[in-house]
């Protein structure tokens, strides 16, 4: 299906358009491995501060959608694509390496971790625009400037399906 | 901890120059044809280049609220000279080597002290 037809009439006339105001931004959920509950929510733009958290020391930007605030943090995204082999792998890079992060990668993710995808446009994040699911966290690599996750879906390609052979061992009423 | 606020004692409004720099964070794509393509991203600080005359003791309360109040980091209220009347939330740009003001010698006991700051949005 194309994504022209899931796309809001809002997200066509932007994209389509030799101006406008409206800013596509990506909304990133990390589950928690263990509970499979939401655990972080990041967003690679903003729309204002986020009140909740802005504190007297530290002004933290985001989106607010669908009641849920999601923290700007400047990240390059690298959607899967089709090749020969199946998908191809979607990255997400953050530009930001925290210790806390780094300490929270190895003492956290040791099995795969959910993360679903979403992109919103600046003036309408309660409207989800586009959704990947089924994402999952399977490998992370950091430096001191940048940490890269690895996002990978279950390959259904590689399924051993059908598990059995028709052989006459299997099944004999063939031969 | 409450809100840093620009000392009382340093002057509150820049007496030797000021200059803004206004602007919003949009992507411009060029097209092989036709006008270029414009989209908004978000909002962008503004940035302000001030020039103020301070007495000895102003620099080095100036020198003292940048190294101790502020960390050289944290952002503070700071009242906006073009717009009277409006406390802004401002930071102070260091330079790429880290220096966050200049002082150049007027008179004596007077320095020329410009500065560079940003308004957060």
């Amino acid at each position: 299906m194309s994504r022209l037809t899931s796309l809001s009439a809002n997200a066509i006339r932007a994209m389509y358009g030799s101006e406008t105001d409206q800013g596509l931004i990506t909304l990133i959920t990390i589950y928690d491995p263990i509970t499979n509950v939401p655990a972080y929510r990041l967003a690679d733009n903003y729309t204002g501060r986020l009140a909740s958290v802005t504190t007297d020391q530290e002004i933290i930007y985001g989106v607010t959608s669908r009641s849920n605030e999601y923290s700007f943090l400047p990240m390059q995204i690298t959607l899967p694509s089709e090749n020969d082999t199946g998908l191809g792998q979607c990255n997400i890079v953050l530009n930001y390496a925290l210790p806390e992060a780094i300490a929270l990668i190895r003492s956290r993710l040791f099995k795969p971790t959910k993360v679903l995808i979403e992109l919103v446009l600046s003036g309408s994040p309660n409207t989800v625009e586009v959704s990947f699911t089924d994402f999952s966290i399977t490998s992370v690599g950091y430096s001191a400037q940048q940490i890269t996750l690895n996002l990978e879906m279950v390959s259904l390609i590689r399924e051993p399906f059908p598990c059995y052979n028709f052989t006459p061992g299997y099944f004999p009423g063939l031969f | 901890m409450a809100v840093i606020q620009w000392p009382s004692t340093l002057p509150q409004v820049p007496q030797k120059g000021f200059q803004e720099t206004v602007g919003i964070n949009i992507i411009r794509s060029a097209t092989d044809a036709g006008p270029a393509k414009q989209r908004r991203r978000a909002s962008r600080p503004n940035d302000m280049t001030l020039s103020f005359i301070m007495t000895t003791a102003q620099t080095q309360v100036l020198d003292d609220f940048i190294k101790t109040s502020l960390n050289g980091v944290y952002r503070f209220q700071f009242p906006h000279p073009r717009l009277l009347g409006t406390t802004i939330d401002a930071r102070i740009v260091p330079g790429s080597g880290g220096e966050f003001f200049t002082l150049q010698y007027v008179a004596p006991g007077y320095w020329s002290t410009s500065l560079k700051m940003e308004i957060m949005p």
